[in-house]
């Protein structure tokens, strides 16, 4: 599940944010904020695309934990509240 | 279409070009945005309506004095959503114009006829111009925003709506309004957004953000034009035009017995603005694709707007010539124009 859902949320962002991981040197603990590719606008895209994809809710302190900057933060942050990927 | 470039291929059911980025073209013409539209399964209207209004029934008249902070710029957008929130939802507001400069003389006069029938109290913010040339400058070169904003908008736009942004929710946490309200339509902000919960902490890292991106062009002393947001409190944010049935018809319908009237020296997207088509012209020399294009899109997704319509409004673009003043203001010389691509 944690290999599908790195993938689904790399696809994601990729073709959200407009960077390739390689080309930009980022590594899936980079801060995609500090980076430069998300800002609050991607911030309230991405969690809806994470409550839907992956069928969880997210609480304000999710919104403002700084797991949701990384993309191996957010694979931990859908596994712990058992997201699974939906194909609707 | 920019000089030297072939025309666009264009998805055959939203106008999406081929040069929009991020975006892949099917081989039957419908582009990738489509396909995860009809994928998706979004809330319907009517579900984030009502979200929307219980939102408002739970805050509503709970306040010292406002319940809603709008960011209103006058044009017809924010005009309809003020009539809205007070005609339709009964919410106190409070309207917030930040008059960047470039505000024409109709819009001004049409705030004051819409916020006197309306009964609502008005604060005029005009940041100094000295620091928004600077910003525009800056947003003109360039780079200043983060990649994805140039599928959102024009570089000149998007430092205003940061800007705007950042002034309502700090008028919003000063009165202790529960709401922050903005005319946004479909395409300009995320399908998700009528109404969301946001923790400050949140709205903090963005305002941090837009701190760092103005201080490291414009040095340090920008930092002092963007409010941080201390607290634990959240805000609600609420774009209740997405879910309003939007329609030009409809909205001119509700504003014009108010006194609203159609600017006519606002170009050709703008209600309000004179800058904007300067923002239009540099975007689409820049990036090779209207800056309008992705909410366009998402509107002929949505059904609410033709894709005729669409079409037609993006195929016609400023004229330079035309721009002389605006460009002079900002103190810009024809250099600038053609604007550097990415």
């Amino acid at each position: 599940m944690s290999n599908a859902a790195r993938d689904v949320i790399v696809e994601y962002l990729q073709a959200t944010f407009l960077f390739d991981l390689r080309q930009e040197r980022l590594d899936d603990r980079s801060n995609l904020f500090e980076a430069g590719f998300v800002d609050s606008y991607g911030l309230v895209e991405l969690v809806g695309f994470l409550e839907r994809t992956f069928s969880i809710r997210l609480t304000d302190s999710d919104l403002t934990s700084p797991r949701l900057a990384s993309i191996d933060g957010m694979v931990r942050m859908v596994a712990e509240k058992g997201g699974a990927i939906s194909h609707g | 279409m920019a000089e030297g470039r072939a025309a666009p291929r264009r998805c055959v059911r939203c106008v999406l070009p081929d040069t929009f980025p991020g975006l892949t073209m099917h081989a039957d013409g419908v582009c990738s945005l489509c396909r995860d539209f009809d994928r998706a399964a979004p809330d319907t209207e009517a579900t984030a309506l009502a979200r929307l209004e219980a939102a408002f029934d739970q805050v509503r008249g709970k306040s010292a004095r406002y319940d809603a902070v709008v960011a209103y710029s006058g044009g017809k957008d924010s005009s309809w959503l003020l009539y809205l929130l007070v005609r339709r939802w009964k919410l106190r507001c409070l309207a917030v114009t930040i008059d960047n400069g470039f505000v024409v003389d109709q819009a001004l006069t049409n705030i004051r006829a819409v916020t006197d029938a309306l009964e609502v109290d008005h604060i005029l913010v005009r940041p100094a111009f000295g620091f928004l040339r600077q910003v525009y400058q800056e947003s003109l070169r360039g780079g200043l925003h983060v990649p994805a904003a140039a599928t959102r908008a024009s570089d000149i736009c998007n430092s205003c709506i940061g800007l705007i942004n950042n002034h309502v929710v700090s008028t919003a946490v000063h009165h202790q309004a529960p709401i922050v309200a903005g005319g946004y339509v479909a395409g300009q902000v995320p399908r998700n957004s009528a109404i969301l919960t946001v923790p400050l902490a949140a709205l903090d890292a963005g305002a941090r953000s837009l701190q760092d991106r103005l201080a490291d062009r414009l040095g340090d002393g920008a930092r002092a034009h963007v409010e941080r947001f201390p607290g634990a409190a959240s805000v609600m944010i609420a774009n209740p035009l997405l879910v309003s049935s939007y329609s030009e018809e409809r909205l001119l319908a509700d504003i014009e017995p108010l006194g609203w009237r159609r600017p006519v020296d606002t170009g050709l997207h703008s209600s309000n603005c004179r800058l904007n088509d300067l923002g239009i012209l540099a975007h689409h020399q820049r990036y090779g694709f209207h800056p309008y294009v992705g909410e366009l899109a998402e509107q002929v997704r949505r059904g609410s707007l033709s894709r005729a319509e669409a079409l037609k409004r993006i195929e016609a673009l400023p004229d330079i010539q035309e721009l002389r003043e605006e460009i002079a203001r900002l103190g810009l010389n024809q250099e600038l124009a053609p604007f550097p691509r990415q």
